[in-house]
């Protein structure tokens, strides 16, 4: 057992602290050598600033949500385009143009979305074929104003009577953008529900489903934002140089963005700001001399940083540790409040019905293989009963079946009187199944807390909660965690944690979604003998707040012992339905699980 | 003679946080077959992958002739006659049989000329190698696939051969015989340890029967004796460990 | 119908060096597990090292360029796996986003060698085209098509045949497998990334006296390779070949006979589809790798 301790006092080691310290004096000094080599210093941080807002949304897609998209430049280029034409070809007013050509941007990303529901390396090739594509789209002939040579005399940008002419006047207007968009960005998406879906996209988007989200509708208005804002700074692009081409912001810049982000660092959103004014000021640093090499010095920088530091080139606050003056920390150690504790209405079961299972004649087949070949069976509203059976006999698919995530090849499903058999593993679970599973499925970006308030966002979603406030989420995770051993510990991060203490954090998480119907994976294997007693008690506590349990289990000692009923399979097929005892005393059980005495 | 046996002593391994393998003692002796069973999720794949170093072993020692395994590397443990049939066998299902028997010989590092008088061998031990050797190995039944897995393992005519769960995907009457086959490969004098969940069929060719639960060796003893076959029903399907 | 065989002639050298970037793609793919994004950087890295070999070797001779161009970018693409790639292995997408660093550097390198923005080197074979009928063909692109056919052919043999080929297969079937048997995984990866990185500069070394290559020509010329692949079923070398044959005869075609400005926004639209189709109905996903 880990000694738990308050996140705070976790200090790092005096080499880490150096190292981290010798991480922000290089940034520093790119930063300075970058500044003395250039010869317009503002121009340089304004161009920063400008692509920074760009790669702030990236970094939102692509940092936090794991979503590598390689056409940001490309809604850069909308950007600059839609503010041309409107501001020069039709006169519409400069402060106009700029919302509306992050709004083209965006519509553009919405259209595009579907691109989404590709996947890892599939989406980095799909995006980079946008970026080509677009940019042939707008390179192809005289359809644009400008046509292939590209649009001049962009009228500069004007707010109200103030025209920004000087590049000092961009470079504010610029901050201030970044600024809005970061707090922003914030606290839309870095807070609450929403930034754990977004962790859960990045790691394990079918736990999302699992838990009652679908993931592509916040993975959408995630790229939209990200292309208005690219979209912005196109516009402001386009007003301060005041000309933009067809072939400017092609593949070679959203690959910059992308590297940007990189090493900014992809956990703050913020980070891309840092990486957006390195990559900026790479311009100048390697001098006039060898200012063509300076994508070798950024391809190294981005190797480096992958390699050495995949949370970005600036240490956290954390690594710096007592270097950072306590007041700039942050994450102050929260006093607790009366309003804190959940109200027991909170912890206590609902009134909520158990939900029955109803399998029809269901087939499961991968090829020649048929996992569950022609099963029926019904499982009773409040059983909690124990699939067994040797390897291979079809268990774990049986629970995925139930669940959602894979779809039955032949059959019919039932959960109490609904007819689920098509429906998506996220709408099954709003009807109160939650699970755990074999290998276990945690987040480690997220703390304990976290990780069990997924259930609790659950539970809103199914709306037997009303909207809660963070707040009251993390005191429910938090009653959660308690219930199963935990108490206290919600801040510390899932890396500390022993393997059996993990198993109780995914029984935390289901639990605090008050399920109706439970599936558990194996959910002794792995545990010891002692955290094995512990967790048949906290399954039967679960049982008696009133849902069905489920559980696939190997060990047939812990599924006497827990177990009222057992439903017995062997090559896919039903063996065996019945009470415990009887079922696993059935000689076709045995010969089944050990084989036959030659 | 027991320089030559295995001696397992003190084995500990896992999977990062989490382990797997608690203090696990075990001779293995040329000409023995030794059979471990258990439950799945007892650690039987794992003391394998140890045994092979595959995964790391956190505490113990494996002495084979005098020499700790565990010391050594997966390659120089491959080198000094360890050879497996693993979990899902390991096969190449895209390349013909020949060809996974190359990739084999070639890692192995067996001279050419040697090459052919090896896979004749393993022709002569299992026939229906040699039948399809020109077939992928995909297309083969899940019974032949077996048969050149085992095949392909005593191609590095092992010492110490490993099997983990061979019966499964087979028909009875296939594992009958892959089961007579492990008897006559130590008779020749090898080393052979089978693990398996379905043991009781397995029980009559073995030498000894070992059973592990949540990682620990519950019962170890000698073939023949009546009582350690009831030990191991009781083992498998009785109370007695968990949340009894 | 002249001017149709034309037009096909130009399709089936576009189509080699489709094929054999694909076949670069291809072969990393499914020994390392993820896409290299620098094989558009690896291309023109090729048509670079053939213009210096010409230019400041002063060689001449295809044998002795080609040889060049092995060597350099073997060595280039040996280095860049072993150091910056292999190290991260089972780190989900960081390899990916290492060779896109890479393709930052190899272009940049590239674009600084040769300050041009089409790099051509002059032709091995001298001489006016050969006139079939009325139909020009280049000698060069003779070249390219005996080039494309050859590697090809050799591939097959160098896989079907030889013990690395094989060796090589067995680790993208299956890895585990093969790491139990004593084989080192990761020097076959290597490998398979030099190879990959090779068969990418040889297609530009043999097109670049033909077509010359443009810097910004690398991105479309792997995007089109890998549509090509993902047409003919990833692994199948026949489906390669039918794949290349498709895309460069769709662009060909199109550009010809309707508008060569639409020719790569239909093609680039065409691919997103087939990505998309493959996203929604996984069966017919062709990157798939190990059957275990």
């Amino acid at each position: 057992m880990t000694v738990a301790l308050p996140a705070g006092a976790r200090a790092p080691s005096a080499g880490k602290q150096a190292a981290a310290a010798l991480r922000v004096a290089a940034v520093g000094a790119f930063v300075v050598v970058g500044w003395y080599q250039s010869s317009n210093f503002v121009d340089l941080l304004m161009l920063a600033a400008i692509w920074a807002i760009a790669a702030v949304g990236l970094g939102l897609l692509m940092g936090m949500a794991g979503q590598v998209s390689l056409c940001q430049a490309s809604f850069m280029l909308v950007g600059a385009y839609a503010y041309g034409v409107l501001t020069r070809e039709h006169g519409v007013p400069t402060e106009v143009a700029l919302v509306a050509a992050g709004l083209a941007s965006a519509l553009l990303a919405v259209l595009l979305s579907p691109v989404l529901r590709i996947r890892g390396f599939m989406l980095a090739l799909a995006t980079m074929a946008l970026s080509l594509l677009i940019t042939r789209a707008f390179g192809t002939g005289s359809w644009l104003p400008g046509g292939n040579v590209g649009l001049g005399s962009i009228p500069p940008l004007s707010l109200g009577p103030l025209t920004l002419e000087t590049e000092v006047q961009y470079l504010v207007l610029c901050v201030v953008v970044l600024a809005a968009s970061v707090v922003a960005l914030r606290r839309v998406f870095g807070a609450g529900p929403t930034r754990r879906a977004i962790q859960l996209i990045h790691h394990d988007e079918a736990l999302l489903s699992a838990f009652g989200r679908d993931g592509f509708a916040l993975k959408r208005s995630i790229f939209w934002v990200a292309a208005a804002l690219a979209g912005v700074a196109g516009a402001i692009y386009a007003g301060s140089v005041s000309f933009v081409a067809p072939n400017d912001f092609g593949l070679a810049d959203s690959f910059a963005l992308a590297l940007a982000v990189v090493i900014g660092g992809a956990t703050r959103i913020s980070g891309a700001i840092v990486g957006a004014v390195i990559y900026e000021l790479s311009f100048t640093t390697l001098g006039p001399e060898l200012a063509d090499y300076r994508y070798v010095l950024l391809g190294v920088i981005v190797i480096v940083v992958v390699h050495l530091f995949p949370e970005g080139v600036l240490p956290t606050r954390a690594d710096l540790g007592s270097l950072v003056p306590q007041r700039w920390a942050g994450a102050r150690p929260r006093r607790e409040r009366a309003s804190d504790r959940p109200s027991p209405a909170l912890v206590e079961p609902d009134d909520s019905e158990p939900l029955g299972v109803r399998i029809e004649h269901v087939t499961k087949a991968y090829g020649a293989l048929r996992a569950v070949d022609g099963l029926d069976v019904a499982i009773r509203p409040g059983a909690l009963v124990a699939l067994v059976g040797p390897n291979g006999a079809g268990k774990t698919t049986l629970l995925d079946l139930i669940a959602g995530e894979q779809a039955a090849s032949s059959g019919r499903l039932w959960l109490g009187d609904r007819d689920v058999t098509t429906l998506a593993a996220s709408a099954r679970a709003r009807l109160g199944v939650a699970r755990t599973y074999q290998r276990i499925r945690l987040v480690p970006s997220l703390s304990l807390r976290d990780n069990v308030a997924v259930g609790v966002d659950k539970l809103v979603l199914e709306d037997r909660l009303p909207r809660l406030a963070e707040r009251q989420r993390a005191a429910h995770a938090d009653a959660a965690l308690a219930a199963v051993g935990l108490a206290g510990r919600g801040e510390e991060p899932i890396s500390t944690l022993t393997f059996g203490e993990r198993r109780l954090v995914e029984v935390a998480r289901v639990l605090a979604s008050r399920p109706r119907l439970v599936l558990l994976d194996e959910p002794a294997s792995g545990l010891s003998v002692a955290e094995a007693e512990h967790f048949a008690t906290l399954v039967r506590r679960m049982h008696a707040g009133g849902c069905t349990v489920v559980l696939v289990e190997h060990d047939l000692a812990f599924v006497r012992a827990l177990a009222e009923e057992v439903v017995a399979l062997d090559g896919g097929r039903l063996l065996a339905h019945g009470p415990t005892a009887e079922v696993l005393a059935t000689p076709a059980f045995q010969e089944a699980y050990v084989g036959v005495a030659a | 003679m027991s320089d030559d046996a295995l001696v397992i002593e003190g084995l500990a391994a896992g999977y990062g946080e989490l382990t797997v393998l608690r203090d696990v003692s075990l001779t293995l002796r040329p000409g023995e077959l030794t059979l471990v069973g258990g439950p799945n999720g007892a650690g039987k794949s794992t003391l394998l992958r140890a045994l092979l170093g595959a995964i790391p072993a956190s505490a113990g020692s494996a002495l084979l002739g005098g020499e700790d395994l565990l010391a050594l590397d997966m390659r120089a443990r491959l080198a000094r006659g360890l050879s497996i049939v693993p979990e899902g066998r390991g096969l190449f299902p895209s390349l013909t049989v020949r060809d996974n028997l190359r990739v084999a010989l070639r890692a192995g590092r067996a001279g050419r000329r040697d090459a052919q008088e090896r896979v004749d061998a393993v022709v002569a031990a299992l026939p229906i190698v040699g039948e399809r050797m020109d077939d992928r190995v995909g297309s083969l039944s899940g019974g032949q696939q077996q048969m050149v897995a085992v095949g392909r393992a005593l191609l590095m005519r092992p010492r110490v051969l490993l099997l983990d769960e061979p019966s499964i995907g087979l028909a009875p009457i296939v594992w009958r015989h892959v089961l007579k086959l492990c008897r006559e490969l130590a008779d020749e004098g090898r080393i052979v340890l089978l693990v398996e969940q379905r043991v009781l069929e397995a029980l009559d060719t073995s030498d000894r029967c070992a059973v592990l639960q949540q990682g620990r060796i519950v019962h170890s003893a000698a073939v023949g004796d009546r009582r350690a076959v009831e030990q191991l029903l009781e083992s498998y399907f009785a109370s007695g460990s968990a949340a009894a | 119908m002249i001017d149709f065989l034309q037009t096909t002639q130009g399709i089936l050298t576009a189509a080699s060096a489709y094929l054999l970037v694909g076949l670069g793609w291809n072969i990393v793919y499914n020994a390392c597990g993820y896409l290299n994004l620098a094989i558009g950087g690896f291309y023109v890295l090729g048509a670079v090292v053939a213009y210096e070999a010409q230019a400041r070797l002063g060689l001449t001779s295809f044998v002795l360029v080609g040889a060049v161009v092995v060597l350099v970018v073997g060595v280039v693409g040996a280095a860049a796996e072993r150091i910056t790639l292999r190290p991260l292995r089972d780190r989900g997408l960081a390899p990916m986003l290492v060779t896109l660093g890479l393709a930052l550097v190899l272009l940049q390198l590239a674009a600084a060698l040769v300050p041009v923005t089409v790099i051509r080197p002059a032709v091995f074979v001298a001489g006016p085209p050969l006139d079939l009928g009325g139909v020009l063909i280049g000698r060069q692109e003779l070249i390219v098509w005996a080039t494309a056919a050859v590697l090809t052919a050799g591939l097959v043999a160098f896989f079907k045949r030889t013990d690395v080929g094989r060796t090589m297969r067995a680790c993208a079937d299956n890895e585990a497998g093969a790491r139990m048997l004593g084989i080192n995984v990761p020097a076959f990866a290597t490998a398979a990334f030099t190879i990959g990185a090779v068969l990418a500069a040889v297609a530009a070394f043999v097109v670049a006296p033909a077509q010359g290559v443009a810097y910004t020509s690398g991105e479309y010329i792997a995007i089109k390779a890998f549509m090509a692949i993902s047409i003919g079923g990833i692994g199948r070398y026949g489906g390669a070949v039918v794949g290349a044959l498709v895309v460069a005869a769709a662009e060909g075609y199109i550009a010809r006979y309707w508008n060569a400005d639409v020719r790569d926004v239909v093609v680039l639209s065409a691919f997103l589809l087939i990505l998309y189709l493959q996203a929604k109905q996984p069966r017919m996903a062709v990157l798939r790798r190990r059957a275990t």
